[in-house]
């Protein structure tokens, strides 16, 4: 990105944004709802969530996957920014 | 010792092995714990104490007991003949544990199970290419950057920064809408 760019909005302050990593896109996203149902340590877990399986192509061209897991209060926050950032780009 | 102190070294003895099980407090052992709680028990007796107070929490635990569950397991325990017995103020003190520390010893459970990273952080911001050094117009549009921070417990986070365009984030959108309604499908049945 050139110095033309213009951040329009951001979810955190920019003193706090520390990563500026590789940009990677996106290919697919599976996901799975699960439930966590028993285990050695206890006997009724009952404890569903989301796992989401993202295939992702870094810059070298070289596609990667990456899993990851989240209960259902951190699913739904994760959801509620996604819908707010693609509410700031639809307004842009 | 007076019953006050009795009930007290208890709590601490079933707070302390929580610690330990539970809440990995690698500081607390159980050397520690008597020292503080009962320097004067001999060795051996002490060690009964807290090997059995640990099977409890234990039995407990991995039943995650409600509280009708609780009380016919202790009075039980209490019937017991024998070594295995437990005194009235043992089960006092199991219960008191259980009540407050339920919720935490079964979030604890539930994160010991979590065998995949999971989100622990969260940022993004949206840009606007108005064009690139070559003069070049074709790039215009929102371009949303989403940094994902993943780890598994113990363990140094990765962070990942996503890259969408619209088109994409909308797909993503629909995608997430699907979860929810699995969601919302499962939350109505159980």
């Amino acid at each position: 990105m050139d110095s033309s760019d213009r951040i329009i909005f951001s979810s955190s302050p920019p003193g706090e944004r520390r990563h500026q990593s590789t940009r990677i896109s996106l290919v697919d996203m599976q996901w799975k709802l699960g439930m966590a149902v028993s285990s050695d340590t206890c006997r009724s877990l009952n404890s569903p969530y989301v796992s989401l399986l993202l295939k992702i192509v870094e810059p070298s061209g070289q596609i990667c996957q990456r899993a990851f897991e989240m209960t259902i209060p951190q699913f739904q926050n994760f959801h509620k920014q996604f819908k707010e950032m693609a509410a700031i780009m639809e307004t842009v | 010792m007076a019953d006050v102190e009795v009930a007290k070294c208890l709590s601490g003895l079933l707070s302390g092995i929580a610690q330990m099980v539970y809440y990995n407090k690698s500081e607390i052992t159980e050397e520690l714990l008597k020292n503080e709680l009962y320097p004067e028990m001999p060795q051996e007796e002490f060690k009964v104490l807290f090997e059995k107070m640990k099977g409890l929490i234990k039995s407990i635990a991995t039943a995650d007991m409600d509280h009708a569950q609780l009380e016919a397991f202790l009075t039980a325990q209490t019937k017991r003949h024998g070594g295995g017995g437990l005194s009235a103020e043992q089960a006092a003190a199991l219960s008191r544990f259980w009540k407050s520390q339920r919720v935490r010893v079964r979030e604890s459970l539930l994160a010991q199970h979590r065998w995949e990273p999971t989100l622990r952080g969260l940022s993004w911001r949206v840009d606007l290419q108005t064009g690139d050094s070559h003069g070049n117009a074709d790039h215009r549009g929102p371009v949303a950057l989403m940094e994902l921070e993943l780890g598994r417990a113990g363990q140094d986070s990765e962070f990942l920064c996503l890259e969408f365009d619209e088109t994409k984030v909308n797909q993503v959108l629909k995608k997430m809408a699907d979860i929810q309604e699995s969601i919302d499908r499962i939350v109505q049945r159980t």
